[in-house]
């Protein structure tokens, strides 16, 4: 994804934790904000059409949580990036995260700072 | 259930880093105390994280008006009815999910169930006394309630 415009979207069911990711994301070069979903079921869907190459997932959400979304996502387009941001902050679900495919896993509460350093780590290819 | 010195702490630490990181300034996080079984009041927006797996019971933060909108003002958030029960879930979810750390992966949680309204009383199925830990922002007030047993 190096020197290319990076699409991002971002799946959290707080409509102010996806503003503040947005508001975070907008003050970085190359990363564009293509789209928000509110559940993991709906974020499968909208996925399939808009083909994102980065995704913040959070993991506790109605109707598909995040692990059935990233599941989901990973089987229908394996080089897609997804950054587990979750309150989940425990070791042992950040490690089930990495191995459904996850790339990077943000603890809640987090800073615009620290999100915007791991995308840029993840978008670097680090 | 009864909660050890442990879990109270990670709680209050998990209270102080969301205040912290979120740069909306000094909380003021008091000692828990003992409400009435099976109960907890709520002060004016409140949510509910329902709690399952090896525990069953809910944890959730009841919020005054002006408490919640610091936490949106400091953050540049509009103060509408739907942001200020959004950022009260979000925040009961990020208490509750930090639980975890002390309890393992048995301490499941569901999304937040959001409820506006003063002075109601939440009655619960666990046959126990909540927790309550006030958290201050100057004079504005919010409980945290947490109140589950073993399954």
């Amino acid at each position: 994804m190096k020197n290319t415009e990076t699409r991002v979207m971002i799946v959290d069911d707080s409509s102010t934790t996806r503003e503040t990711i947005r508001r975070a994301l907008s003050s970085m070069k190359n990363v564009t904000v293509v789209a928000e979903c509110r559940d993991g079921e709906l974020a499968v869907q909208v996925f399939q059409s808009l083909k994102p190459d980065l995704v913040t997932m959070d993991l506790t959400m109605p109707r598909l949580d995040g692990f059935g979304a990233i599941k989901e996502m990973i089987s229908r387009s394996p080089n897609v990036k997804i950054v587990v941001c979750s309150a989940l902050a425990d070791e042992a679900t950040a490690l089930d995260a990495i191995d459904f495919g996850a790339v990077a896993f943000v603890a809640k509460p987090f800073s615009a700072e620290e999100i915007n350093e791991v995308i840029r780590d993840v978008v670097a290819g680090k | 259930m009864k909660l050890s010195e442990s879990t109270l702490k990670t709680i209050a630490q998990s209270i102080e880093s969301y205040f912290i990181k979120k740069k909306i300034g000094k909380s003021q996080i008091h000692h828990a105390y003992l409400g009435a079984i099976g109960e907890a009041p709520t002060i004016e927006f409140s949510a509910l994280i329902p709690i399952y797996g090896s525990y069953n019971g809910a944890v959730y933060l009841t919020t005054s008006k002006g408490f919640v909108e610091k936490v949106l003002g400091e953050q540049g958030l509009g103060f509408s009815e739907d942001n200020m029960l959004d950022i009260v879930g979000e925040m009961a979810n990020i208490f509750a999910g930090n639980i975890r750390l002390d309890l393992g992966e048995g301490f499941s949680i569901m999304p937040p169930v959001l409820i506006s309204g003063k002075e109601m009383v939440l009655k619960f199925e666990v046959k126990d006394q909540p927790y309550i830990m006030p958290i201050y922002l100057d004079e504005d007030i919010a409980n945290l309630v947490i109140i589950f047993e073993k399954t």
